[in-house]
């Protein structure tokens, strides 16, 4: 039996997400039904998940402590930032791995597996989606300028790539690492002296790519087909370094990089994407990267909030989107 | 060949330019929205504007660190980096 009901709207985010709050605020307003649930944290505080399989199909329910919903009538699943699975914080060791690792591949493979659900992005989707060579691939696929870039665990390539041209470092991942007093460290942006390059390069892969002569740099953020784009000033070479100093106008896209933006888009299986982009003084877009889950919410609300509106009227709109 | 050395990409690591302490919040969701709640140290009720994020640095809502792993960091964050820097994990 068939049921026609529009069905609720899942949010999958940790309970401090403020970006997710802008959305939900406008999903409110719209009497959009909405559940939200954190499942590495809320299973563990009152929620509830079962699902079954068989010849009736496939059912379950989830249960958070306000909310009911028949997985069967998922409309959309909107993939934010969900909790770590790590087990009960009662356990520890190779039981609290075990659990972690159940978490993982039953939650996950539940939440991720809902039938007819529109998923903002798809969870797999988007960890595909974060691995830089694929980014890279997929960008030249699409027909984007990509900078010249080098992937290597030898010392001498890196020293030549970074002779040939001025270049830059960039991490293939962004862990948490601090420095001896404690303090929160990451990598930014710089140019590359040839000379500093040790033979650590053979550690682990290191990425170093030709540093664009740019005038100015663009976060492309995509919802759907929406395409909105905003041109940043920074002082920095690394613009994330001071967001406090930049400054932001709306600007229009190229139609060849729209196009590439949509064909990356299919190709990597994406609904919504945070573009980075540097501009050169003669109108070259260069792809830089692509996060599948970016953040939008910083940007100025006059840039932010067609965002958030897209978002909804994706969500809201479900599989016909 | 040994490797004892940290990778060569670690020295390319630097602070963020503003540290300032940031109050710790929880959250409680509206049960008729599913819209955060937030609440301070005291149990007084922070007003986090129309926007929901500032885009000051003061606070942690700016793009790009890697660091605040979301359900960890105590401030409502907006991040650029997913969570996933358990490589077993991941997005999941």
């Amino acid at each position: 039996m068939t049921d026609d009901r529009p069905g609720a709207v899942l949010v999958l985010t940790n309970s401090l997400d403020a970006t997710a709050d802008v959305v939900l605020h406008i999903l409110a307003e719209r009497r959009v039904p909405v559940v939200r649930v954190d499942p590495g944290v809320d299973l563990y505080n009152g929620a509830s998940l079962t699902t079954r399989y068989g010849t009736g199909g496939q059912r379950g329910a989830l249960a958070t402590p306000t909310r009911a919903l028949d997985l069967r009538h998922v409309r959309s699943v909107w993939w934010r930032r969900p909790t770590a699975y790590s087990g009960p914080l009662e356990l520890d060791g190779q039981d609290a791995k075990f659990a972690g690792s159940q978490m993982f591949w039953g939650v996950g493979g539940i939440l991720a597996s809902l039938p007819h659900a529109h998923y903002v992005n798809h969870p797999w989707q988007i960890r595909n989606g974060e691995y830089k060579p694929a980014q890279l691939a997929a960008a030249l696929r699409a027909g984007f300028l990509v900078p010249e870039t080098v992937i290597t665990m030898d010392p001498a390539e890196a020293r030549q790539f970074c002779t040939e041209q001025p270049a830059v470092y960039k991490p293939l991942w962004n862990t948490p690492y601090r420095d001896a007093d404690d303090r929160a460290q990451q990598v930014w942006v710089r140019e590359v002296n040839p000379t500093d390059i040790t033979d650590a390069v053979s550690t682990c892969p290191h990425l170093f790519q030709a540093r664009v002569e740019k005038s100015f740099d663009v976060r492309l953020t995509a919802v759907g087909a929406r395409l909105f784009a905003a041109r940043i000033t920074s002082p920095e070479l690394d613009w994330r370094r001071r967001q406090d100093l930049l400054s932001y106008e709306p600007i229009s896209v190229p139609d060849a990089v729209a196009a590439s933006v949509a064909g990356y888009l299919t190709d990597m299986g994406l609904v919504f994407g945070a573009f980075d982009f540097a501009v050169t003084a003669d109108g070259a877009w260069y792809f830089l990267e692509c996060n599948p889950n970016g953040q939008w919410a910083w940007l100025p609300s006059a840039l932010s909030d067609p965002i958030a509106l897209a978002l909804a009227d994706q969500l809201e709109k479900g599989p016909t989107a | 060949m040994t490797f004892t050395e940290p990778p060569w990409g670690t020295t390319r690591m630097g602070p963020f330019v503003t540290a300032e302490p940031v109050p710790a919040y929880t959250a409680v969701i509206d049960p008729e929205t599913q819209v955060a709640i937030y609440i301070d140290e005291q149990g007084r009720r922070v007003e986090m504007g129309a926007h929901g994020t500032s885009t000051n640095t003061s606070t942690p809502t700016t793009t790009g660190q890697g660091d605040g792993q979301s359900g960890q960091q105590n401030q409502p964050s907006d991040i650029d980096s997913m969570p996933a820097n358990d490589q077993d994990q991941g997005t999941g």
